[in-house]
């Protein structure tokens, strides 16, 4: 069920009702609630999948009670025996501590190894195939029919950041399996996210919440306003990026220049940035309604001045998982301590700060390339990303003794303006190299850049038979200008919603009713009325 | 200990004022890369071993949030 449908304004409608009307002497269950809609919403994207994601919950829920079991009898022991030598307690602690790594590693080989082979085994076996292929060696794997269960990337890592947390001490496990299953299944979140922390969101999800015109608001307010960003923004500007990267370039000669590729990348960029926090905005205000806080995923990403920064700003929630649970285990870990070490004796001071979290980075940006799918293009796609990254970092000393040779003043507009550029032609490198079908064809359509250079499909009204009109090409520019607006304004601290609570009524409404108004008159819907689907719920 | 800290957290980045500091990993000042740098340099100079659960804002915030994860560490604790 889309969250842009019909369906689900009448599920929510249901939901809303259901929920706020519970019996009040009920009160303490109401979050039953939400776990029987969460598993209605799921039913809908197809029964066959409640194997894969109880699978998740159920061996996420025991492994997790039973490392809590461990930590809190280690807990009483130590209390009991406070005279132990350190020596002892430390030994007693590593004991414990190896106990519960067997049963993280069962945690992991059981739910990532699932997520593993769904979305990677056909890849995997196709390129070991193709290496026996090379040596004269007949297919050794044959191709699987594997359909990926909805939301399974998300609800995986958030059920897996549970299990390590338990794992690290830094909560006690669930005790209700019903409750844990509200917290994997959520409906708001489960198809793209934002990939949620047991404790800031498991605690929200079991109170009971009363109905809050503030957050009623509110969460209307976001709600319109994702619901532009997808059905006015990204779907309009989607049928250019579609147009051009759907053709296969080798044969479309001389068709597309370089301006249709250059305009159908940054679009493609708006697309993907509308769609995606387009559909958290519609989860969050969903979840806000709900009396539910879910973490923010996006913060003005196009604003960012390296890429490095883009990346704290665009998919907050799996850059964060990625951080603590990928990360930081690898860049601190005693391995990578006793490289550094030799690396300090062999290359210096500088060469061994930046080595650990160089490599760690590395590691982390390929796994988020490869966590979008399985291809080739993804790889290339983490690869980059990590590589910009280190690059930054091993040339930092060389950017600053330049900056401070040319006088160049870090905090001035001119030098953040051409810092954001700057990183939005390096994201678009990537985006091109990642949208097209197949990395061959992403490098024919970069060639065109350079080989085919065609500025006069600017003026000549040729841009306007690339899947846009003008009046879309006119419509997308003032929404773009909204987009700007509003994210100057966030930026510099100002909460929009807030603002407008403290308008006069009239001008309040007038702004709701336009946002209404722009979503049904400009959205753009397909047959039914149903949107096209949100690009995340593939991954 | 605090002098070594602060000379440590100096080095990794000069034009920052540690002493009143309170929210290095609040407001970003200290990023994952300075962090990761400054476990390995406290790993080092103090004998201990920082691991990833000792990653928290509460642990890394300010100089004498740090002092006490490091005593708290070379206590056993």
């Amino acid at each position: 069920m889309s969250f842009v449908s019909v369906k689900f304004v009448f599920f929510l409608a249901a939901v809303f009702a259901v929920y706020f009307l519970w019996p009040k002497r009920l009160r303490e269950h109401k979050w039953i609630v939400l776990l029987v809609f969460s598993l209605i919403f799921y039913a809908f994207g197809g029964v066959k999948y409640f194997i894969y994601i109880g699978f998740t919950a159920v061996t996420s829920f025991i492994i997790a009670r039973q490392m809590s079991k461990f930590n809190t009898e280690a807990e009483n022991v130590l209390a009991e025996n406070k005279d132990w030598p350190l020596a002892e307690k430390k030994e007693y602690r590593a004991k414990v501590k190896s106990k519960n790594k067997k049963l993280l590693l069962l945690d992991l080989v059981l739910n990532i190894g699932l997520l593993v082979f769904m979305k990677y085994y056909n890849f995997i076996a196709e390129n070991i195939n193709a290496v026996l292929g090379i040596v004269s060696i007949d297919p050794v794997f044959g191709e699987l029919e594997l359909i990926l269960p909805l939301g399974i990337s998300f609800y995986t890592f958030q059920s897996t950041g549970y299990v390590v947390d338990v794992y690290r001490n830094k909560y006690k496990a669930d005790t209700n399996f019903a409750k844990f299953a509200l917290f994997v299944s959520f409906f708001p979140q489960i198809i793209q996210g934002p990939i949620g922390r047991h404790d800031q969101l498991a605690h929200q999800l079991y109170e009971p919440h009363d109905f809050d015109f503030t957050r009623f608001k509110h969460g209307c307010e976001l709600i319109i306003w994702g619901a532009f960003k997808k059905l006015v923004i990204a779907d309009r500007v989607g049928m250019l990026v579609d147009h051009v990267f759907q053709v296969n370039p080798a044969e479309y000669d001389p068709a597309f220049g370089g301006i249709a590729v250059i305009v159908a990348t940054l679009f493609c960029g708006i697309r993907i940035y509308g769609d995606f926090s387009g559909g958290i905005d519609i989860a969050r205000g969903v979840a806000q309604i709900l009396g539910i806080d879910l973490a923010e995923n996006f913060k003005r990403p196009f604003f960012a001045t390296s890429v490095a920064d883009f990346w704290r700003r665009w998919h907050i929630t799996l850059g964060d998982w990625m951080k603590d649970y990928v990360f930081y285990p690898i860049a601190i870990s005693k391995g990578m301590a006793k490289a550094t070490k030799k690396i300090k004796a062999r290359f210096g001071n500088f060469a061994a700060k930046s080595f650990a979290p160089c490599i760690a980075s590395f590691v982390s940006f390929f796994l988020v390339g490869i966590w979008h799918a399985a291809s080739w293009k993804y790889v290339v796609f983490g690869i980059y990303n990590g590589a910009i990254i280190a690059a930054a970092i091993w040339f930092d000393p060389l950017f600053k003794k330049i900056k401070a040779k040319l006088n160049i003043n870090d905090e001035c507009f001119s030098w953040k303006l051409f810092s954001a550029v700057r990183t939005l032609l390096l994201v678009s490198v990537a985006r091109l190299e990642s949208m097209p079908s197949g990395l061959k064809n992403a490098w024919l359509f970069f060639k065109r850049i350079f080989t085919h250079w065609d500025p006069w499909v600017l003026v000549n009204g040729e841009i306007y038979t690339y899947g846009m009109t003008f009046r879309d090409f006119g419509l997308t520019f003032l929404c773009l200008i909204v987009l700007l607006v509003v994210g100057i304004l966030q930026e510099k601290g100002y909460s929009i919603r807030e603002k407008l609570d403290k308008q006069q009524r009239w001008f309040r409404w007038m702004i709701i009713i336009a946002g209404i108004f722009a979503v049904l008159v400009f959205g753009l819907y397909g047959p039914g009325y149903n949107a096209s689907d949100f690009v995340y719920e593939r991954f | 200990m605090r002098e070594q800290l602060l000379a440590i957290l100096k080095d990794i980045k000069p034009e920052v004022d540690f002493e009143t500091a309170t929210t290095l990993i609040d407001d970003n000042i200290l990023d994952s890369f300075d962090i990761v740098t400054v476990v390995v340099e406290l790993n080092d100079a103090f004998d201990i071993e920082v691991s990833v659960d000792d990653l928290v804002p509460e642990n890394l915030n300010s100089v004498d949030a740090m002092i006490e994860l490091i005593n708290s560490l070379q206590n056993g604790l």
